[in-house]
């Protein structure tokens, strides 16, 4: 008799792979990266490559200890784009200790010990990001101003022994590096923004420094623009859907302008809001990611919406310059409820159709 | 309530104008897999040769399995009944050939199962003798057409088996038929070229269904990848005498389910757990109505189907009219079918047909393709990865349902949640396990977990029968030993009652002072008063030992009056006589009676109860009678200690024993002459 293969309906599956879901997330992030480096330098690649190798070393480490298969679960892609995503929101000449601590925490403890992919809560990278602001706020709020706002120039080998030695090869620390061509230390324009506010400046008045151009914070425009590009990308591959990013920047919209509107001068603008920091990285590749964001549209919308009203609220009244990271790891929080009460109508049991 | 009927009514209408307008609606979700009905669309319907033996299964349909009416070794013609259908849900199957009954045994069939069912085995004579027609017209009696249809075993050949003329046979008022050409599964063009080449045999099945229906809107849907068969069936339409939308729908699986093709066509939903017929829709499909318009006009049963052979692994693919029972394997074979050591033969599509277990497994009504896939064509899924929550699955699920949470649940067998999120108005379409990324058997879970459900149900409801049954049990039991109760403390007090009217004394001890002064008094005449004091003395032992078995306090009062009372005892004595008498009258009418009332009736078991207690008390009396004789003889004797002692109360005991197991006895033989006598 003929060997027949029996297996259950349905025969033929659609080509979609969660391998291949990882893989455009990660391919999408290019332009942003590129644009990250094109203002701020290597260090971005060079973080992104400590967060990777670290990324895929505690994943496969975990993995034995769980006495799990490691080949199957590594080549999910999973833990190499945990590891990107947190790599690219680390700050480009931060110690390399950084990113290994981060990336370990978010894979170890966010990821696995939740029961690995797909059980955690919170987003993992965001995890590792949250623990790393909370516990070395200094190196992670040490973001290097722009290049062409710099009196430096940084060679390949100064990213590298400034990552490993905290010094350039010319013996420059971070802290120097961060001195404008007047010797004042530059943030980031959110960081900058919070700070001036604080000492009694208006944002109109704040806006006037260097760090700013016409259209926001100099370089961050067009990272966000960047990494948005690479969203719209993941909405035409089909691999995230518009709820979430919409919901974000629609709501983020929608509050910092009424915010904006009645109290013009101690805060941002949204353009301000929408095109610094980590609004469009966050929107389009943190906020989406599926396993810890609600599953249906309607309750995509509504996690989106909470996100937006967070950045904004942290942003303005929260102690930190940006607020991405609370924002997703906060929602990540309400997804249970959301998903409960946004369930959809089942066919045949709506009522109003019969 | 008339204000609701009107606006229903007034709905009803937007809904026909809407229609009418050519609108049509969506169904949520659905997905686009490839369809690979090239290789077979264009090719023309096509006979196969007669096989050498057909296999004609008893299940080919949903329901009960038919009944066979032809024996071993019978000669038949084509279209004679085999078997009638069983029941409601059941169809009736057919000769498709003339031949020879050669055999009805277990055989392989098409069915996801790959159990064995009843099968009736016919060799054909290659005559293929059709027996005589008697062909009805369209303004035949609804009742003969929906007859003609029944006997003609015709079921839902789109796939799915329901018996047809179920669904025909509905009082519900019709708004829309439905004639399901949509085909929306992969590799299946069956219908396609049924619709390309036989169109006005659907159409008359068509004006048949809408005789017996009566609907105000009959609309032949077809997925807009088909364009010939579109064509086809306008063109037929137009001749008919009756007015038929042929309608165009996008190419969206699984737009060809009945549920979403209703909601394609009208925007009505069939609610959960309910019929079509209940929103006034029936659905039937294409193949269907040309086999009506068969049976009805031609009196032609369904004999044969239109079977899709296709696949990688077949050479000579097609479309090829078969008769019913030619098995999968000879089918393959004319396909030229080239076997690798590992295949798939798929009946139906790829999305919700079934792999077949057993290629020696026959074509049956509803096997409407035969896929002949390579391994790399339909390749196995590849390991199962952890749900990453995408809800790609939710978006697509025609029923909107919310597959990966139903996976969770399944996993888990929370059988509670699983019910809470509608896990049975999945209808296992496969949407949400083609789009998976990790490759979940999504379908195959909820499978599962719907058999889970189902049988804890079974379990449960049984267990609680048998809860119920024995807590019943209890009860009536109880009642019973209540009743009993109550019985013998009415009749102790009745006793009492007598007794303190006659003597104050206990029964037992009067018997025996009566036979002691009736002794006494028929030797009274020879004898001295001493002898007088003897028999005193006797009844007076008697009385005490009787008063040892009984209750002690009446005999003991008795034993010292009892020659002052010699007369009452006598009249107590006719009274028992009298008394027995009256009961074995009673017992034997009652005996009488039941049996007489028993040979109509079931057995009465209150009766039978109320015989046992007489035949005991019956034998209770013998019993005492038997004592007293014993001890009337026993006086005779000379000593009168000796007598006393020789009344044995163990010998007494064993003949009541004996006695009761006597009447028992009795009482068993009766009651099976009487069980004997109802059969």
């Amino acid at each position: 008799m003929m060997y027949l293969s029996v297996t259950p309906s349905p025969h033929n599956l659609g080509t979609n792979k969660t391998s291949r879901v990882m893989a455009s997330v990660m391919l999408a992030t290019v332009p942003g990266v590129a644009t990250l480096i094109y203002f701020f330098g290597y260090g971005v690649l060079f973080q992104i490559a400590i967060c990777c190798l670290t990324a895929i070393l505690s994943e496969m480490a975990i993995l034995k200890l769980r006495q799990k298969d490691i080949a199957i679960n590594l080549k999910d892609n999973s833990a190499l784009l945990t590891g990107i995503l947190l790599g690219i929101s680390i700050p480009p000449l931060a110690p390399w200790w950084i990113g290994v601590i981060g990336t370990c925490f978010a894979i170890i403890v966010a990821k696995q010990l939740y029961g690995g992919l797909g059980f955690n809560l919170f987003n993992p990278a965001m995890v590792g990001y949250v623990l790393l602001l909370i516990s070395f706020p200094v190196a992670m709020t040490n973001w290097l101003m722009p290049l062409e706002l710099s009196h430096v120039v940084l060679s390949f080998s100064d990213y590298i022994s400034a990552i490993f030695t905290g010094v350039t090869t010319t013996g420059l620390s971070i802290h120097e590096l961060r001195l404008g061509i007047d010797g004042i230390t530059m943030a980031t324009p959110l960081d900058t923004l919070k700070t001036d506010l604080t000492l009694g400046l208006t944002s109109g008045e704040s806006m006037q420094k260097p760090v700013f151009d016409s259209l926001g914070g100099i370089g961050w425009f067009w990272v966000n623009i960047a990494f948005a590009i690479g969203g719209l990308a993941l909405l035409k591959l089909k691999v995230i859907r518009w709820h979430i990013p919409v919901a974000v920047l629609g709501s983020l919209l929608f509050f910092s302008l009424i915010g904006y509107l009645l109290n013009p001068d101690s805060q941002g603008s949204s353009i301000f809001h929408l095109f610094n920091g980590a609004t469009m990285f966050g929107a389009f590749f943190i906020a989406t990611d599926p396993v810890t964001a609600a599953t249906s549209n309607k309750g995509r919308l509504l996690f989106g919406c909470f996100i937006g009203l967070l950045i904004y609220v942290i942003r303005t009244f929260g102690g930190f310059p940006d607020a991405m990271a609370f924002a997703i790891l906060l929602a990540n929080m309400t997804v249970p409820v959301i998903d409960y009460y946004s369930k959809p109508t089942t066919y045949g049991r709506g009522g109003n159709n019969e | 309530m008339l204000s609701l009927l009107s606006s229903w009514s007034l709905e009803l209408k937007t809904i026909i104008n809407l229609v009418d307008q050519g609108h049509q609606w969506k169904f949520h979700g659905g997905i686009h897999p490839p369809s690979r009905k090239e290789r077979t669309k264009t090719l023309a319907i096509s006979t196969i040769e007669m096989p050498q033996q057909l296999f004609l299964s008893l299940s080919q349909h949903i329901g009960q399995p038919a009944v066979p009416v032809v024996a071993i070794g019978d000669t038949v013609q084509k279209g004679q009944l085999l078997a009638k259908q069983d029941g409601f849900i059941s169809a009736a199957v057919i000769a498709p050939t003339s031949g020879t009954i050669s055999d009805i045994c277990q055989y392989s069939n098409c069915h996801i199962s790959g159990i064995e069912t009843q099968t009736i085995v016919l060799t054909p004579d290659h005559l293929n003798t059709w027996r005589t027609k008697l062909p009805l017209t369209l303004t035949s009696d609804h009742q003969q057409i929906l007859e003609r249809i029944k006997l003609s075993g015709i079921t839902g050949l789109g796939g799915a088996g329901f018996p047809a003329a179920v669904k025909l046979a509905t009082k519900a008022a019709i708004e829309f038929l439905i004639i399901n050409g949509a085909e929306c599964e992969p590799y299946i063009t069956s219908d396609d070229l049924l619709m390309q080449e036989r169109g006005a045999g659907i159409v008359a099945g068509i004006e048949i269904m809408a005789q017996l229906l009566k609907p105000q809107r009959i609309i032949i849907a077809i997925e807009d990848n088909k364009p010939q068969a579109i064509t086809a069936m306008k063109e037929a339409a137009k001749q008919s005498i009756i007015d038929i939308i042929v309608r165009a729908i996008p190419t969206l699986y699984p737009a060809g389910g009945e549920k979403q093709l209703i909601e394609v066509l009208t925007s009505k939903q069939v609610p959960s757990g309910k019929i079509p017929a209940d929103i006034g829709v029936v659905v039937q499909n294409v193949a269907t109505s040309h086999a009506i318009a068969n049976a009805v006009l031609l009196d032609e049963p369904i004999v044969s189907r239109i079977v899709t052979v296709t696949g990688e692994l077949v050479d000579k693919p097609g479309n090829y009219e078969v008769p019913i029972g030619t098995s999968i394997e000879q089918l393959l074979i004319h396909a030229q079918f080239k076997p690798q050591t590992q295949q798939k033969i798929i009946i139906g599509g790829p999305m919700m047909g079934f792999a077949l277990q057993q290629i020696n497994a026959p074509v049956i009504k509803s096997t409407n393709c035969v896929i002949a896939a390579s391994i790399n064509e339909l390749p196995d899924a590849p390991p199962e990865q952890n749900c990453i929550r995408c809800g790609d699955c939710e978006q697509v699920c025609p029923a909107n349902l919310l597959p990966q949470q139903l996976q969770w649940f399944a996993k888990d067998q929370d059988h509670k949640k699983l019910n809470d999120h509608n896990l049975f108005d999945c209808i296992e379409c496969g949407a949400c396990a083609f789009v998976c990324p990790s490759t979940i058997p999504l379908v195959q879970y909820y499978r599962v977990a719907k058999a889970e459900i189902r049988q804890t149900t079974e379990d449960k409801r049984q267990a609680d029968r048998a809860k119920d049954r024995f807590e019943q049990r209890n009860i009536r039991l109880e009642r019973d030993k209540q009743e009993r109760l109550e019985r013998s403390k009415k009749a102790a007090e009745v006793r009492q009652a007598a007794m303190s009217k006659n003597s104050d004394g206990d029964a037992v001890a009067a018997a025996l002072a009566r036979i002691k002064a009736k002794k006494a008094a028929a030797e009274e005449s020879s004898d001295a008063p001493n002898k007088d004091r003897v028999a005193a003395a006797i009844a007076r032992a008697k009385a005490k030992k009787s008063a040892q078995t009984t209750s002690p306090e009446p005999a003991a009062q008795e034993s010292d009056d009892i020659d002052p009372q010699k007369a009452r005892v006598a009249a107590a004595i006719a009274r028992a006589k009298a008394k027995k008498a009256a009961q074995q009258q009673k017992i034997d009418s009652s005996n009488d009676q039941s049996t007489n009332a028993d040979t109509i009736e079931t057995i009465d078991p209150k009766k039978a109860r109320i015989a046992a207690v007489i035949a005991k008390a019956k034998a209770k009396k013998t019993l005492e009678l038997e004592q007293a004789n014993n001890n009337g003889n026993d006086d005779k004797s000379v000593t009168v200690a000796d007598t006393i002692e020789t009344i044995d109360p163990k010998k007494a005991r064993i003949a009541a024993v004996i006695a009761k197991a006597k009447a028992k006895k009795a009482l068993e033989q009766q009651q099976s002459n009487n069980n004997n006598d109802q059969r």
